[in-house]
């Protein structure tokens, strides 16, 4: 990982939406088909949830990754080795 | 001693005894109270310890400070207790910690060690509210972590004293700190400090606000030590934990309680500073069983100007929900558990960097105001009008060369605002907005420390939004400084003022001045403007305020109200007026005794009531009955023909 996420240009929509992807799953609380996957803002920080549109449970609730690009922007030095000073 | 904490148990806490619960968390239900109300106090003991040893009036006397304590869970870290000077603290404190801990080697820490952190991107605020973490480590890891939380004066950038407006990248604002080694084993990391005070204007206030966050986590390390040792850590995280399922149960049964569905509200920021580019702010808050979600899609795109906020909306909408839904219970983790929010990358609610950030009051009122609007639709019986939407926030400083007090200087200045009508009462008056819901300045240490003189800090009639229940009245502030002074305003709702709910009115909206300081009856006089020059606002041709059919700026030396280096010289001050809440119901229906007592007050002028409620009075201490009902009548038809409305909050006593 290097400085690539460290600086973006301005986006050029004039709105922004967050997008839902369709997840081909069954929610097991309420039998609904209505799945989606996409990242929010929980209690603790950015994670990516599973989600059943119908009644929000959570079929899965997990960490980002580095390919999730949630938050876009990531540390430079997050996988450099840590000294005494951070 | 080790328990075991039965976390899967799907039951609410309201549906088991105390015998279940102890069974649940592995100690009694009194024990339990006990931490849970413990770590309450130590959190107020550092909060406390931060207001009494902080040196800027900004901590001191407005307290935008907050203590918290952090406790490693299962699912990262959860706040388990803070106390809050500013309210918004204690909504985005958690996230902080989480990014941090995220980031931060574990392995590296040791007893002592607090750390740095005022970057936005990793939960911050913005750059002037600065944050220091204290891990604590028991039998060999970090169980809690204690933060400190507070505004400082100044850390370097283009515009003192933070809030800069006009720029349009973070680069020009304060200094940014990604997570920073302060104290390594509480001694202090001497470059760290060295290029902190070294880029600051204020290096004495802000050393010692940095020594009273940085002694306050100290303070929260023996008081947490002293609770571990008496009761242990494993029923001292037991009762972290049932605290927070405490409050979190707390707001599920209050959201529980509301109809299922999708709540779409948006509000507005009048421009950013830079273009005239007005700002949407949307959300849709929806619904479902005991679980919110709330989604930003269809905000505006980032501005150019600093309004945007880069991560903190997420959390500080909760405030909103809970204000309505939640009022009495602290705020720990729990208080977040039930609600997700959704950010759109590069939108004002999720800039990207570089992005300017640091004003963040505008946006944040706005959510607060969205929420609780959403809420009220939910719950039409429990409606809130919208805040006035601004601090009247000011940043001062400069170089006092008077003799006896030569040196830099800085100071902050919170002259308040007022809250919307609600379904049960008026709205507050001289308030700050629910966003901080701190205190207003202190005047006399303004002039004991600044060469500054408040002459005037009282509420400024006819300036709250009509209603069943009226908005609270917004106020005048004027400064007459002694010494040639540098001052950022920053405000929004200028293009108008705080909307009303249910057919209430709107609030006035935020105006300022320059107004000349060498006599007295004019620069003591609000209503009068000979000879003052508008700064900003919206005015009719013949330079009056007119809130309902104005232009905004006309005449006016500034096309916005976020101004940066404005520069007051002495024997000119600066007067500024900002509006009231947004009222509640129909002015219409609002009982005539109670208009009445408000003209008595000198709140509502008799001209005003009269165009805004219907009421005509035949003396000062008397309604015309019979005209009043004859008025009221006719506003009525016309406002079902589309011929009335009810007007803006506007002074109309103006000398020009």
């Amino acid at each position: 990982m290097g400085v690539e996420r460290l600086i973006f240009a301005p986006p050029s929509e004039q709105f922004l939406h967050v997008q839902r992807t369709p997840v081909e799953a069954t929610c097991p609380q309420c039998g609904s088909g209505d799945v989606a996957r996409y990242p929010v803002a929980n209690y603790v920080g950015p994670r990516i949830v599973t989600k059943c549109q119908t009644c929000f449970h959570h079929l899965s609730v997990d960490v980002p990754t580095a390919d999730d690009h949630w938050p876009p922007w990531r540390s430079a030095t997050l996988d450099w080795p840590s000294s005494r000073a951070g | 001693m080790t328990i075991d904490i039965d976390i899967d148990d799907n039951q609410h806490l309201s549906n088991l005894d105390a015998k279940d619960i102890a069974r649940r968390y592995g100690a009694e239900l009194v024990e339990l109270e006990t931490l849970r109300y413990g770590l309450l106090e130590v959190a107020r003991d550092m909060h406390e310890s931060l207001v009494r040893s902080s040196f800027s009036p900004i901590v001191r006397d407005i307290q935008d400070c907050t203590a918290a304590i952090h406790m490693r869970t299962d699912a990262g870290w959860e706040t388990v207790a803070s106390r809050e000077g500013a309210m918004q603290h204690a909504f985005t404190a958690q996230h902080m910690c989480n990014f941090l801990m995220e980031e931060w080697d574990e392995a590296s820490l040791q007893p002592g060690d607090t750390i740095f952190v005022n970057d936005p991107w990793r939960g911050a605020i913005h750059q002037s509210d600065v944050n220091l973490f204290r891990p604590i480590i028991i039998d060999g890891r970090v169980e809690f972590v204690l933060h400190s939380t507070s505004h400082v004066l100044d850390l370097g950038g283009a515009v003192p004293g933070g809030f800069a407006n006009g720029v349009q990248t973070h680069f020009e604002e304060q200094l940014k700190f990604p997570p920073t080694l302060l104290y390594a084993g509480d001694v202090p990391v001497r470059p760290a400090f060295n290029y902190i005070l070294e880029n600051t204007r204020v290096p004495s206030s802000l050393l010692g606000d940095l020594r009273a966050l940085y002694g306050c986590l100290a303070v929260g390390d023996a008081r947490l030590r002293e609770l571990v040792d008496r009761f242990g850590l494993a029923l001292v995280r037991a009762g972290g934990q049932y605290g927070t399922d405490r409050i979190e149960q707390s707001m599920r049964a209050a959201i529980a309680a509301l109809p299922d569905g999708d709540y779409p509200v948006e509000d507005f920021i009048d421009e950013d500073g830079v273009t005239d580019e007005e700002l949407r702010i949307a959300a849709t808050v929806r619904v479902r069983g005991d679980s919110i979600e709330v989604d930003f899609s269809g905000t505006s795109r980032q501005p150019l100007g600093n309004v945007g906020t880069a991560w903190i909306e997420g959390t500080r909408c909760v405030q909103g929900i809970k204000m309505v839904l939640d009022p009495h219970s602290p705020v720990n983790s729990g208080t977040l558990r039930p609600i997700e929010a959704l950010l759109p990358a590069g939108s004002a609610v999720c800039t990207l960097p570089p992005s300017s950030v640091s004003n963040h009051l505008d946006i944040g009122s706005r959510n607060i105001n969205m929420m609780t609007t959403a809420m009220s639709m939910a719950l039409p019986e429990h409606g809130v009008a919208p805040d006035s939407g601004n601090f009247a926030a000011m940043m001062i400083g400069g170089f006092d060369d008077r003799h006896g007090h030569e040196g830099p200087w800085a100071g902050a200045i919170l002259p308040g605002g007022a809250w919307g009508g609600t379904y049960k009462s008026d709205g507050l008056t001289s308030v700050t907005p629910a966003i901080g819901a701190c205190r207003s300045s202190v005047w006399e240490h303004i002039e004991r420390e600044s060469p500054i003189v408040p002459l005037m800090h009282e509420f400024l009639p006819d300036s709250a939004g009509a209603g069943f229940h009226r908005g609270g009245f917004g106020g005048i502030f004027t400064l007459l400084p002694l010494a040639t002074t540098y001052a950022t305003i920053t405000g929004d709702r200028s293009k108008r003022g705080a909307p009303g709910v249910n057919g209430g009115g709107s609030g006035f909206p935020f105006y300022a001045w320059l107004v000349p300081g060498d006599d007295p009856s004019v620069v003591l006089d609000p209503f009068d403007l000979r000879g003052c020059e508008p700064l900003f606002g919206v005015f009719d041709g013949q330079g009056r305020p007119v809130a309902d059919d104005g232009v905004f700026g006309r005449g006016a030396r500034y096309q916005t109200a976020k101004v940066a280096g404005l520069e007051l010289k002495p024997g000119y001050a600066l007067r500024v007026l900002f509006g009231g809440g947004g009222g509640w119901g129909d002015p219409l229906e609002r009982p005539v005794d109670r208009v009445l007592e408000d003209v008595q007050a000198g709140l509502y002028s008799p001209e005003f009531v009269e165009r805004a409620y219907g009421v005509v009075l035949s003396s000062s201490d008397e309604v015309d009955v019979d005209a009043t009902t004859r008025l009221r009548a006719e506003l009525a038809d016309a406002r079902k023909d589309g011929k009335w409305t009810v007007p803006a909050a506007c002074p109309t006593n103006w000398i020009v």
